[in-house]
């Protein structure tokens, strides 16, 4: 990613299977490549990784829809009641 | 007009539709995380935006800096700017980290018209971006994702 310096940055479930000093590694080289020319988009499981890549926004996705959408607050909010609620609220 | 727009994608996976209309804003300097549980349509999303053909787009549109996204090849949308970590990458034994990185970087000068990298320049270059991410350089002398 610093090599190709893309305009648009996905990462699709970067943080799966590493360990914690894995994953601060990982989001202290993303931290470092947050710039005012590029939009990045990080796709997770869990709100652990969010805690070092701070996002500006947080989008919940349930059965192929946006369902929720805050700042980074909703991620600590999901990590203590999980999605359970935002699903019933889908059906 | 925004740099990310996504209007009521959806997709779908051999005939089975996995995102139902999506929509979101992305603008320069900002960073949008995606969460939800397994089966969610997380990884489509992604791998639709990639340009993965495993997807079939079944409606909606995806606007790039101006382009249709959902019109370019993978090649090119990664010519246009777009990068995507993958989840499970693969590995190829045998190319190493450097010479694919070098035949990333040179393909995507290319499309903008400047000169390609030699192996000199680009190894400057890299060695450059792995001081600033703290990365061990004997990473360059590896196969990919081995």
């Amino acid at each position: 990613m610093a090599v190709l310096n893309p305009k648009f940055a996905i990462l699709d479930e970067t943080d799966s299977g590493l360990d914690i000093d894995a994953l601060k590694i990982v989001a202290n080289g993303v931290n470092a490549l947050r710039s005012p020319e590029r939009a990045i988009l990080v796709v997770t499981h869990y709100q652990r990784l969010l805690d070092y890549i701070v996002p500006d926004f947080v989008h919940v996705l349930c059965d192929g829809r946006i369902v929720k959408s805050g700042g980074k607050e909703l991620a600590l909010e999901l990590e203590k009641r999980g999605y359970a609620w935002l699903e019933t609220a889908a059906a | 007009m925004a740099f990310v727009e996504i209007n009521n994608l959806q997709a779908a996976v051999g005939g089975k539709p996995i995102l139902k209309g999506i929509d979101l804003t992305i603008n320069p300097g900002e960073v949008h995380a995606i969460m939800g549980p397994n089966g969610s349509g997380k990884s489509t999303l992604s791998s639709v935006l990639a340009g993965r053909e495993t997807y079939t787009v079944t409606g909606g549109s995806v606007l790039f800096d101006g382009k249709d996204l959902l019109d370019l090849s993978p090649e090119e949308r990664a010519c246009e700017g777009l990068f995507m970590a993958f989840q499970y990458p693969v590995e190829i034994p045998g190319v190493t980290t450097s010479y694919f990185l070098m035949a990333a970087v040179n393909a995507i000068r290319k499309h903008h018209g400047q000169e390609e990298l030699d192996a000199m320049d680009f190894l400057k270059m890299v060695k450059e971006k792995m001081a600033l991410l703290e990365m061990d350089k004997t990473f360059l002398n590896r196969s990919v994702n081995e």
